[in-house]
């Protein structure tokens, strides 16, 4: 039993990791943004959830699904204001600007402690349906609703990447003059996609406090975003399921070398080679994938819409089987 | 149709581009040569605005561009191509072209309360970008990725992108550049039949052969300033334009 819980405990910070995996793949994956900020919107949705929720006078005592709608909607408008100030820049300037804004907020949220308690924190907070799974077997039930969100977060997903705003996306991240000079708003689709995926963070945000049932400052360091990212490299940036299977994978690995054996004396410096090993990890998979485990797939847009065109007959004909054509069966 | 008046544009200390005015007429094909560094492009980037000139006006269709932004202009029907096609390197043909004209899809809860306007607005435009495809003798490639295409081939993707977008008047940056004669033919022949359907052109390119060939007026730039102006046959025989391209006169 003990071990079904240990699974599922690795279950649910997967599909969390996963989760902000999909989040970030919408703008950094299929947008194309160099998004370093994403550790930022998960400590503000985590944060808000906690103080709209938690007992005065810390908090607003409100239901749980108050705090995660209003945790949704402050990332929503934090992100908004952060776009709107950097999201003129290109790369490498977007990439920094968008790492600094999120250490201010971790800084902000270790020092104003009337508002977070400082580096210590909020403790023992409550978490969805735990009064009625008592005990060990509420991760069992907690990593399947950890599941479920994935599942939604994925399918939502695939589906803004399928549609014509899926296309559009990538048509920015490909080539961003051509698509400006072809008459697109290239800022405004930035922006609303920026902000959708900061929501989709801040959303996982209390998905995070629940699994911890603490909340501090030094959760939220840029470890996270180097985390995620380096999940969305090793499963494949632009494909969400090589998101989803590349957060696993990291996490799976990174839990299971807690099992390696090793002499007491060197456990401390063979610590630290557990970061050694996602490093390894990443330059391997850049090396001899440099796709990711799942290459970005090409589908057909004739196939998504099943269009057809009875005009002539013709050959299936192009690359490979993705591109066999629908034409005039 | 499109009027420049005494445009000029300095990067720093570098005049790129002085006092130049010029003109297109509906139905032109009116041409833009001259060396290397004259100037082409950065009239061409003014123009279309993705570069905003330091001194003098742009009309088009007897209105002011100079203050819209180049999306706006491109609603007016004022496209313009780039010296290097890459157009979508990871997109299909078809992702290419159906991705120009505006689309009540693009939206992000459109995808998902609208699905069935959706697919019919993505029908029209796949049938429009067949038809473009087929003319262009792209149709077969229509699934391949556009980074899969020989230069030439990304230099007619180009073209039809701009056609998705119902132009009124076509930029062409260097459209004859690493493409090869049988290539160049057809272009030629899809400029032409173009303009025969009331196109208008502003068409810059080192190749002057193709320049003489298609252009009913032809303006000749160096170092930033309108060194002669006329048709073909007065450019060819124009001392100031040879001495430019070929040092000597």
């Amino acid at each position: 039993m003990e071990i079904l819980v240990f699974i599922s405990g690795i279950i649910a910070l997967g599909g969390i990791y996963a989760m902000l995996a999909v989040a970030l793949n919408v703008n950094g994956g299929i947008l194309g943004l160099w998004d370093l900020g994403i550790v930022g919107y998960f400590a503000v949705g985590a944060y808000s959830y906690t103080l709209l929720t938690i007992e005065a006078p810390e908090g607003l005592g409100l239901p749980m699904i108050a705090g995660v709608i209003g945790s949704v909607i402050i990332t929503g408008l934090l992100s908004l204001f952060i776009g709107y100030i950097s999201l003129r820049l290109q790369s490498e300037y977007l990439l920094i600007t968008t790492f600094a804004f999120a250490e201010i907020i971790r800084i902000v949220a270790g020092n104003e402690e009337w508002l977070t308690n400082g580096n210590i924190g909020f403790f023992g907070l409550d978490k969805p349906f735990q009064e009625f799974i008592p005990g060990a077997n509420y991760m069992l039930f907690f990593s399947g609703l950890v599941l479920l969100t994935l599942a939604i977060f994925y399918i939502f997903a695939q589906r803004l990447a399928d549609s014509p705003m899926g296309r559009y996306m990538r048509a920015i991240r490909e080539n961003e003059i051509v698509t400006q000079s072809i008459g697109k708003k290239i800022y405004t689709t930035k922006l609303k996609v920026f902000v959708l995926s900061s929501c989709m963070v801040g959303l996982v945000g209390c998905f995070y406090v629940w699994y911890m049932s603490i909340i501090a400052p030094n959760m939220f360091t840029s470890a996270i975003t180097f985390t995620v990212w380096t999940a969305l490299v090793l499963g494949g940036i632009g494909n969400n399921r090589g998101a989803v299977i590349g957060a696993f994978v990291l996490i799976l690995v990174q839990e299971a070398t807690r099992f390696i054996p090793v002499p007491a004396e060197y456990s401390v410096v063979l610590a630290g080679l557990r970061q050694f090993i996602s490093g390894m990890m990443l330059i391997l998979v850049l090396r001899f994938l440099p796709q990711g485990l799942i290459a970005e797939k090409f589908k057909s847009v004739e196939k998504l819409f099943k269009f057809h065109d009875n005009s002539i007959i013709l050959e299936p004909k192009g690359v490979g089987k993705n591109a066999a054509s629908q034409g005039a069966e | 149709m499109l009027q420049v008046k005494g445009l000029s544009k300095n990067f720093g200390g570098v005049q790129a581009v002085k006092n130049v005015t010029l003109e297109v007429n509906k139905g032109e094909i009116v041409g833009l040569i001259g060396p290397n560094g004259a100037g082409k492009t950065t009239l061409f980037n003014m123009i279309s605005l993705f570069l905003t000139s330091n001194s003098g006006e742009i009309s088009f269709l007897e209105e002011k561009i100079d203050i819209a932004t180049p999306e706006a202009v491109v609603g007016k029907g004022l496209l313009r191509t780039f010296q290097t096609p890459v157009g979508f390197p990871k997109l299909s043909l078809l992702e290419n072209l159906m991705v120009v004209p505006p689309n009540e899809g693009e939206g992000i809860f459109s995808i998902f309360f609208k699905k069935k306007k959706i697919t019919r607005i993505e029908q029209d435009h796949y049938d429009k970008v067949c038809g473009l495809l087929r003319q262009f003798n792209l149709y077969e490639k229509r699934n391949e990725l556009a980074e899969n295409l020989s230069a030439a081939e990304l230099k007619l993707l180009e073209l039809c992108r701009q056609l998705m977008a119902n132009p009124k008047i076509m930029l062409l940056d260097e459209p004859a550049s690493g493409v090869n004669p049988i290539m160049l033919e057809k272009m030629v022949q899809h400029i032409l039949r173009l303009r025969s359907e009331g196109m208008t052109f502003l068409v810059i390119d080192h190749n002057l052969g193709f320049i003489y060939r298609i252009c009913d007026r032809i303006y000749c730039l160096a170092n930033g300033e309108l060194i002669a102006s006329g048709t073909p046959e007065e450019i060819s025989n124009n001392e100031k334009v040879k001495s430019v391209y070929l040092g000597a006169s």
